[in-house]
């Protein structure tokens, strides 16, 4: 039987020091954020792979997935949702989502559709 | 990073650029190098690098300055065309073995790619305007095309998709423009030439 472990990192402790989820990947984790990653934040984690990449460790599959509320809750019409919700972000600079990462050696693909995330292994 | 974007914010303010540097990103194989040869050809008649069927052929920036291009109705643009190594997050030696490259010669090329894709990104600050690359055949929803995308919308620098390969049968640019509704896309075939004159009106669009 073959066991896979996920492990949760979060967001902070990722911004803190991004060899953390270098270290989980190598030993064959998946890793999963609590947040979507910005676009710069994202090029980051490219360069890190990039310089982590050897004959045992081919890279990434990385993919985020907004839960945010303008998408989910917008129509529902709750406006005061829609405020919190941006407040939220103005104040910690991170949007509502979950980040998933995975070694290529282990996660062959990863595919989006808007309600879900499907891993290929 | 504020202060680089806050200067070229000024800069195109303020300055009229006389020389344009125009980055040409995206995923591997996707036909960057291919489009620069085919934009230095047209224009100054000699081709800047190699294109190849194995990925991350092209595995350093490389560069063509006064490429001057003109517009039917006389304009003119001086671009400095930067075809950047392809960016992926992923890069197996072991595909180059099986695209016949000898085990030595694809870890060199695995070694090189990955300080080509780093290259790429730290280039994101010095260009002035990007073409970014797709494979008209391959699904466009990719967290690369997205990451690439992302940051030159959060740098603020002018860019459009072009979808290369038309003239191949699996090409589909109508999935591209789905894929990223607010973006001009332009379908071309860098290989054959074909819808280059599209492509050259929407660049002067794009930077004018």
């Amino acid at each position: 039987m073959k066991k896979i472990s996920i492990k949760f990192i979060p967001y902070e402790k990722m911004k803190k020091n991004m060899e953390l989820v270098f270290d989980e990947l190598k030993r064959g984790s998946i890793v999963i954020i609590d947040s979507k990653l910005s676009p710069e934040e994202e090029s980051e984690i490219i360069t890190k792979t990039m310089e982590n990449v050897d004959l045992k460790f081919k890279g990434i599959e990385i993919s985020t997935m907004d839960v945010s509320v303008d998408r989910n809750e917008s129509s529902g019409g709750k406006f005061t949702t829609l405020i919190v919700e941006k407040l939220r972000r103005i104040l910690t600079g991170r949007e509502r989502g979950i980040t998933i990462i995975g070694s290529a050696n282990l996660v062959k693909k990863i595919e989006k559709t808007p309600e879900e995330l499907l891993l290929y292994m | 990073m504020p202060i680089k974007r806050l200067l070229r914010f000024f800069n195109r303010l303020f300055k009229k650029k006389k020389q344009v540097k125009l980055g040409i990103y995206g995923p591997p194989n996707g036909g960057k190098t291919t489009l620069a040869n085919r934009i230095c050809l047209d224009w100054l008649g000699e081709e800047l690098g190699s294109a190849s069927h194995i990925p991350h052929e092209t595995r350093r920036v490389q560069m063509k300055e006064r490429v001057v291009i003109q517009s039917g109705d006389g304009k003119t643009l001086d671009l400095t065309v930067v075809d950047t190594p392809g960016i992926a997050t992923k890069i197996d030696y072991e595909d180059f073995v099986k695209k016949g490259l000898s085990k030595k010669e694809a870890r060199a090329r695995a070694r090189e790619a990955t300080r080509g894709v780093i290259e790429a990104i730290k280039w994101l600050d010095n260009v002035d305007a990007v073409i970014v690359v797709l494979d008209a055949t391959k699904n466009p929803v990719d967290q690369v095309n997205v990451t690439i995308l992302g940051n030159l919308e959060a740098r603020k620098i002018p860019f459009m998709i072009v979808a290369n390969k038309i003239d191949l049968k699996k090409s589909n640019v109508t999935r591209i423009r789905e894929a990223f509704p607010n973006t001009k896309v332009i379908g071309i075939s860098a290989k054959y030439g074909h819808n280059m004159d599209k492509f050259y009106e929407a660049l002067f669009e794009l930077i004018n």
